[in-house]
């Protein structure tokens, strides 16, 4: 916020891609999960009383409104975009977008994962679920 | 095939800025921490758990 009060927006084009895209998938998890809250109380569930109702009514626009989640994430992809190019001509990537430029390392990790110790290491989640976006 | 590859590179930015926020953060009780790292692994492994088939 002082970078963008002093007129330096260099940050922004990140910010728009973190929030487009974050905007996106918690509503759309939020949608999910209510819908899912609501169907397992049963027959309640769909009964004004139970609250569900007016939840689910004021949940639902918000996928839609202030961007619809499939044009917040093709926005956010674009700039995905950038950075695949930008890496491709070897320049580095700002934190937290690194991952990008290493897809070869990542894609040359092989066997790890094996067992459920080996599946509590944060670092192996973490490259599993940057091998997942490499793809 | 597009929207696909964002929600999983979403995916993946949310864990690791949760993990270094996790990291980074002073919290007193150092056992809280550790529920953290925890909390961590399991927002990895679920996300895992929906969408794997590209690890292999």
């Amino acid at each position: 916020m002082e970078e963008v009060e002093k007129g330096n927006f260099d940050s922004l084009p990140v910010m728009h891609h973190l929030l487009a895209g974050l905007k996106a998938l918690v509503s759309e998890t939020m949608m999910i999960t209510v819908d899912t809250a609501r169907r397992s109380a049963g027959g309640a569930g769909y009964q004004s009383n139970s609250g569900f109702t007016d939840l689910h009514s004021a949940a639902s626009p918000i996928p839609t409104y202030e961007g619809d989640n499939t044009v917040m994430l093709l926005q956010s992809a674009r700039f995905v975009f950038k950075l695949i190019k930008k890496a491709s001509k070897g320049q580095a990537l700002p934190y937290p977008f690194e991952y990008i430029s290493k897809a070869e390392e990542l894609k040359a990790i092989k066997g790890k994962g094996q067992s459920v110790e080996e599946m509590m290491d944060i670092e192996v989640i973490e490259n599993a679920l940057a091998v997942r976006a490499i793809h | 095939m597009k929207l696909d590859m964002i929600k999983v590179h979403m995916e993946y930015i949310q864990f690791i800025l949760f993990k270094d926020q996790v990291e980074k953060g002073e919290i007193k009780d150092s056992r809280v921490k550790e529920l953290l790292r925890d909390v961590i692994r399991m927002s990895g492994l679920k996300s895992l758990i929906g969408n794997c088939g590209d690890v292999y």
